[in-house]
């Protein structure tokens, strides 16, 4: 489910085509259950879709899909207040295939020191993370809240939406099913507009700007801060338009099939507060762990809100992987988060030293992301917080360590970072509406022009898949 | 939870029943699309060059089937063009050659390819591929695309004969672009008014031999991974099964490399035991220094171009293994890749 990759889109073309022609006698035979076929067809593209990512990748999903779905109706029959408490070994069930593929090796071997080599290079299927953790917060709302247990094909659709199951965003229950129950193949020429807008400006931001980003990720230094600094800046920029350019395809494929997906980014650079960049980054997934983990702790309105808070960030940092790295990521987040909220009312920053203060914060956490040797990691770490290694000769070495051609290659890549990061904060403090500029007749087509234009063409997969 | 509808949109006519918008974000691919395809065809400074030294490096293999029958075609990446004079071997030697090196950019598949449609029976086919090619990810980059098409060859890239790699119709079409490091570079130089690139072809020798003038500082160092790739495996395989069928000889010459005198013993161990690999499938040329070379004077832009001095050593020398056919054993290998204490001459 690669958008970048042509075939992703041959395939989901081929499969709208074939949909198309089956509808005509579908619908004549069926009537006025026509509506059933397109919820039939709806999955069936998405299973096809998913086994071209690979065909186990396709039978786990199936797996936890369908033993979610099982599982819920058993629940729901047994009545609500025993399926509040067979929930509790219910859960972890759910989440058995997520920890074996992703956690076994690093929780027997890693950490426990174990000697389990079955474990070792699992590949992990692509979306898993996402799918649980949807599906999860799906059985907790049906069986928690009483809500009706959805019909088989509307839950399935639900769970296996084609344009977000491996990446996302992660959805709720009453944003997306009742979008699912209503679904119907229709064609709609102002869905498709304001979709292929959503796709052009994810596809500019993955292709263009993500994929000439990655060039000059260089991991090697260790020793030299402005190095270390321009790694972390550039697979700061990275990430983020890699991940935020899969979510925007998303958001438009989903619009041009009628489904309103939620924004998983809200422009989080523009962010002048700790605070405030959790509040646009990975939106999705951080209001799954405010309902699912930070709430029932307590929130924010207890004595102990510091432990809630440590807590949901050192969950979130490992949701992306298993490693040191990504719990220190997730703790440095949490402390950061906690010394913004603590001391957010007694200091006033300018909104531009904020800005510079919060991206530094930010860029400075990536480290722990990217890094997966931890001595080497510790060595970064000890590198960019000693004053002495700022030096001239360093700033030089990074200089030069790079040819011209690439050094001014970067500088315009930067520049066209900064004219879109510009774009951006316009739209965030104008119209409080991220990309809407972007998003703009005129400004899609500069976007689409620039995309085929500069596009790098090297194979480069969506990070998050990783996750 | 903000959704994707947005206050600010584009316009909608609720009665069409075309969506004009996608027609036109179409139509921008596409045009844009062709554009950059004319442009990465016929007006790409790199493209051009090397479609340039095509035709110079053709035109000297035909001379020397024509005039000689059989000759030594050398090919590789740009450390084979920039190494060795076919005209050298040909008068101290008496080896009727032609340098086919390319770019290390093309590929190895399409390297290869490209050589084999100037290669007849009886020729000997000299292999001096860098080491990277055969070790790193294998893909068929951007640039053999584009070179593929600019020649007229498109099923090089969508049909090789040779190793499993391919692209298909979609992805070679998309790989007509420039990309941003090229669009980017090209407008660094027209601001600064430099050549477009920096190779021409008036500096390629009728045999396909090229000198530069530019001298750069080697400021990094290209190592390999030191064991083949798999699809470098199915490649060498499938040459070699071409040769043997075709009565082509065929050998490998590993490219030199610049090395400080200290990191020699770890790079020849590293190559030793890439070789013995390589020699599952073909004989490799006995080069004592084992890729590794330590005058730094002898080399021009890059630590794999050796300028005249050092070409003319590396030609000289390796004019000698091919008379004599010297070639390593596997045990030999084997054992330099254990060792490999010998420092060179």
């Amino acid at each position: 489910m690669n958008f970048a990759d042509s075939r992703f889109w041959i395939l989901l073309l081929s499969g709208l085509a074939v949909i198309a022609l089956l509808r005509i006698p579908a619908g004549a035979w069926l009537g006025s259950r026509a509506a059933v076929f397109d919820r039939l067809a709806l999955i069936a593209l998405g299973l096809c879709l998913l086994m071209a990512v690979s065909w186990v990748t396709c039978v786990i999903f199936l797996v936890v899909a369908v033993f979610s779905y099982c599982a819920m109706c058993y629940l729901v029959r047994r009545g609500r207040r025993h399926s509040r408490r067979l929930l509790i070994l219910f859960v972890p069930l759910q989440l058995l295939p997520l920890l074996y593929f992703k956690y076994a090796d690093f929780i027997l071997n890693e950490t426990l020191g174990g000697s389990f080599d079955t474990l070792r290079g699992l590949i992990i299927p692509a979306g898993i993370s996402f799918y649980t953790f949807q599906m999860m917060s799906f059985v907790i709302d049906t069986l928690a809240f009483g809500r009706p247990l959805p019909r088989v094909l509307d839950f399935f659709n639900f769970a296996g939406f084609f344009p977000q199951v491996v990446a996302g965003p992660i959805e709720r229950r009453e944003d997306l099913l009742p979008q699912m129950e209503q679904f119907k193949f229709r064609w709609s020429t102002e869905n498709l507009n304001a979709g292929a807008a959503w796709v052009a400006v994810g596809m500019f931001f993955k292709c263009c700007l993500a994929d000439n980003a990655a060039i000059y990720v260089d991991r090697t230094s260790v020793s030299n801060p402005f190095s270390i600094w321009l790694a972390n800046l550039m697979f700061g920029l990275r990430i983020y338009y890699d991940f935020a350019g899969y979510s925007l395809v998303a958001v438009g494929l989903g619009r041009c099939l009628g489904i309103r997906l939620t924004l998983n980014f809200l422009s989080p650079y523009c962010s002048t507060s700790i605070r405030e960049f959790w509040h646009r980054w990975h939106v999705t997934l951080s209001g799954w762990f405010r309902t699912y983990v930070y709430l029932p702790l307590g929130g924010g309105r207890t004595r102990w809100w510091m432990f809630n808070v440590a807590v949901v960030f050192v969950v979130s940092g490992l949701w992306h992987g298993a490693g040191w790295g990504f719990l220190l990521w997730g703790t440095f987040h949490g402390i950061a988060l906690i010394v913004n909220r603590a001391l957010g009312g007694a200091i006033r920053l300018p909104r531009f030293v904020a800005w510079v203060v919060t991206l530094v914060a930010v860029l400075f956490g990536w480290v722990f992301f990217y890094e997966t040797r931890t001595p080497d990691l510790l060595t970064k770490v000890a590198t960019l917080w000693n004053p002495m290694a700022y030096t001239a000769a360093a700033f030089r070495e990074t200089l030069t360590s790079m040819s011209g051609g690439h050094l001014f290659a970067l500088t315009c890549l930067l520049l066209l970072v900064a004219v879109v990061w510009a774009v951006e904060w316009l739209s965030v403090a104008r119209r409080d509406d991220p990309y809407c500029y972007l998003r703009h007749p005129v400004a899609a087509v500069v976007l689409v022009v620039l995309t085929v234009l500069l596009a790098p063409g090297n194979d480069n997969a969506f990070i998050y898949f990783a996750f | 939870m903000p959704s994707s509808t947005s206050r600010f949109s584009v316009k909608h006519h609720t009665r069409q029943r075309v969506p004009w918008f996608v027609v036109q974000l179409l139509a921008a691919t596409l045009l844009t699309g062709m554009a950059t395809a004319f442009y990465t065809l016929r007006l790409n400074p790199e493209i051009a060059y090397l479609r340039g030294s095509d035709r110079i490096k053709r035109a000297w293999a035909r001379k020397m089937t024509l005039e000689h029958g059989a000759k030594t075609i050398l090919f590789g990446g740009s450390s084979c063009e920039f190494s060795i004079d076919p005209e050298q071997l040909l008068e101290r030697h008496g080896l009727p050659a032609v340098n086919l090196g390319r770019n290390a950019g093309l590929g190895a598949s399409v390297l290869i390819e490209a050589t084999l449609i100037e290669t007849r029976p009886k020729d000997t086919l000299v292999m001096a591929i860098e080491p990277t090619l055969l070790t790193g990810p294998a893909d068929i980059p951007m640039l053999g695309v584009q070179f593929s098409f600019a020649l007229g060859h498109p099923e090089w890239v969508l049909a090789p004969r040779f190793g499993r790699l391919r692209k298909s119709w979609p992805a070679a079409l998309l790989a007509l672009r420039p990309g941003g490091y090229h669009v980017f570079t090209l407008l660094g130089k027209l601001v600064q008014g430099r050549p477009l690139y920096r190779y021409n072809t008036a500096e390629v020798r009728p045999t396909g031999f090229h000198q530069t003038p530019v001298r750069m500082p080697l400021t990094t160092l290209t190592s390999h991974a030191g064991h083949l790739h798999p699809e470098a495996r199915v490649l060498l395989e499938a040459l070699a099964q071409w040769c043997r069928s075709n009565q082509v000889t065929l050998c490998y010459s590993l490219p030199w490399r610049y090395t400080p005198i200290d990191a020699v013993p770890a790079y020849q161990r590293l190559n030793a035991g890439l070789l013995r690999e390589i020699a599952e499938y073909c004989p490799v040329l006995r080069d004592e220094q084992l890729g590794a070379h330590v005058v730094l004077e002898h080399f021009a832009d890059t630590e794999f171009h050796l300028n005249e001095p050092g070409a003319s050593l590396r030609t000289s020398q390796l004019g000698d293994q091919l008379k004599s056919g010297r070639f390593w054993t596997r045990a030999e290998l084997e054992q330099r890749a254990a060792s490999a204490k010998k420092e060179p001459g």
